[in-house]
């Protein structure tokens, strides 16, 4: 049986480790990302997503090298995306060091270019990334870092991504970004209810209770982005707290048997 | 036990592995690596050949024959005194064929044909953090990275440890001198990195 997967999400800005809340970094948490990596491994996740989150509408030009860093000492799957346009910049990201990539625009931009990656890589190398937004009791699905809102409904974009070569779905509520008040759950189950694809739930989780309700709620993997910055050993806490609920999870006390 | 900070590694570059994932990984257990895109002396020469793989069946194949690999690996396959490790698809092209690329033989090692997970009752791909069952005190029972959406049934002749996903499967196996891991050990933290530096060293002779 697989265990849940607990994943911190790292999003960088010019070479600047942010918080992120309502879509804005309003907060720096590391001026120097690359310091950060050295905590990475001593982490008990099972995953890290790593996006360039500049609002300068173009790949970061150091982001490569940040990711070239951090896989030489991240021995977990490795997700990374931002500004992903064609296969040639999805292929430097993969020799880089990271495992999937993780696309959002461009399943709207250009889906043919993401199919092209999925063909080349495998769909089990592309995560879609959906941000959502409730607007008049519907969800709504937008582009271009939720300044662009598409006109499908969110069953018919799940469709969409699946068709253009998803392996799994990152369901990032807009709404709770930042607000520390737990997962959108009802948009978790919607999401369930439209496809069969992995479900990695992201926005507002902060406590054991929210992670678990997300898990209720029918995500396959939770994942959270400030909560792993400002307090200590959040994973271990996270995955003790969950597996007192009865929840699958990989053990964290792996033995250091390697000195890294 | 030979000392393994000497040994010669080729990684293959066949064009569908996560080529820089392992070469990391490598480096952290001290094992000398080199990446090769085509078919050479060096290749031959070195004491352990991992293929790994990420892709189709049929684009493994392509590429392992394409850049003169197939060739050189059916030379290297039986010598006692080298070990080929394949991961994740590596592993799969040992076999003769699979479900996924029907027609397309493979290195054909293992004489059987690797099966795709019931997409009727079971996620597919099987991604994720599972246990592997293994007659090693170390390893057993702890969870490894999986990521794929074909497997190779368990058969008690060669399976090195098993899992259940659905169904039982072989997770990784050892038939002759060829090692195979369907999970990612590079990709699995700390026991993963161990793993692989001890089926190296034990191998090795």
């Amino acid at each position: 049986m697989l265990a849940t997967r607990i994943i911190p999400v790292i999003l960088i800005d010019n070479g600047r480790l942010v918080h992120s809340e309502g879509f804005k970094h309003p907060h720096v948490i590391h001026y120097e990302a690359s310091h950060f990596i050295e905590t990475l491994n001593r982490w008990s996740v099972d995953e890290i997503i790593v996006l360039d989150v500049n609002r300068n509408n173009k790949a970061d030009s150091c982001f490569l090298e940040y990711i070239k860093k951090i896989s030489k000492c991240c021995f977990v799957p490795l997700t990374v995306g931002g500004y992903i346009k064609n296969l040639d910049y999805a292929r430097q990201i993969i020799l880089s060091g990271a495992d999937k990539v993780c696309i959002n625009s461009m399943f709207y931009r250009n889906p043919k270019v993401v199919l092209s990656i999925s063909q080349h890589f495998g769909k089990q190398s592309v995560v879609a990334s959906l941000d959502v937004r409730k607007e008049d009791n519907e969800y709504r699905v937008y582009v271009d870092q939720g300044k662009e809102r598409i006109e499908l409904s969110l069953e018919k974009w799940i469709l969409h991504v699946e068709s253009m070569g998803a392996g799994e779905l990152l369901i990032n509520s807009i709404d709770r970004d930042g607000q520390r008040n737990g997962y959108d759950l009802e948009l978790i189950e919607n999401v369930k209810n439209f496809t069969q694809l992995p479900i990695i739930a992201v926005g507002g989780a902060e406590t054991v209770e929210h992670m678990y309700g997300g898990l209720q709620a029918g995500a396959d993997a939770l994942a959270a982005a400030n909560v792993f910055h400002y307090k200590e050993h959040v994973a271990k806490k996270i995955k003790k707290g969950l597996r007192e609920k009865g929840v699958t999870i990989r053990d964290e006390s792996f033995q250091k048997i390697i000195n890294i | 036990m030979v000392d393994i900070s000497k040994a010669k590694v080729a990684v293959l570059d066949y064009g569908v592995g996560n080529i820089a994932s392992i070469v990391n990984a490598l480096n952290m257990i001290e094992l000398k690596s080199s990446v090769m895109s085509s078919a050479s002396d060096d290749v031959l020469e070195a004491n352990v050949v991992i293929i790994p793989g990420v892709g189709s069946f049929h684009n493994g194949m392509v590429g392992l024959n394409e850049r003169g690999f197939s060739k050189q690996l059916q030379s290297i396959y039986k010598d006692q005194s080298k070990l080929i490790i394949g991961i994740c698809l590596g592993m799969q092209l040992f076999c003769r064929e699979s479900e996924e690329s029907p027609g397309i033989s493979g290195l054909s090692w293992i004489d059987e044909k690797v099966k795709r997970f019931d997409s009727n009752v079971l996620k597919v791909p099987h991604i994720g953090w599972n246990k592997i069952i293994m007659n090693n005190k170390k390893y057993n029972n702890q969870y490894f990275y999986f990521v794929h959406s074909y497997y190779l049934p368990f058969k008690e002749n060669y399976s090195l440890s098993t899992t259940q996903y659905g169904i039982e499967f072989t997770s990784s196996f050892e038939y002759e001198n060829i090692v195979g891991f369907q999970f990612h050990p590079e990709k699995s933290q700390n026991l993963g990195l161990d793993l692989l530096k001890y089926t190296v060293e034990t191998r090795l002779c």
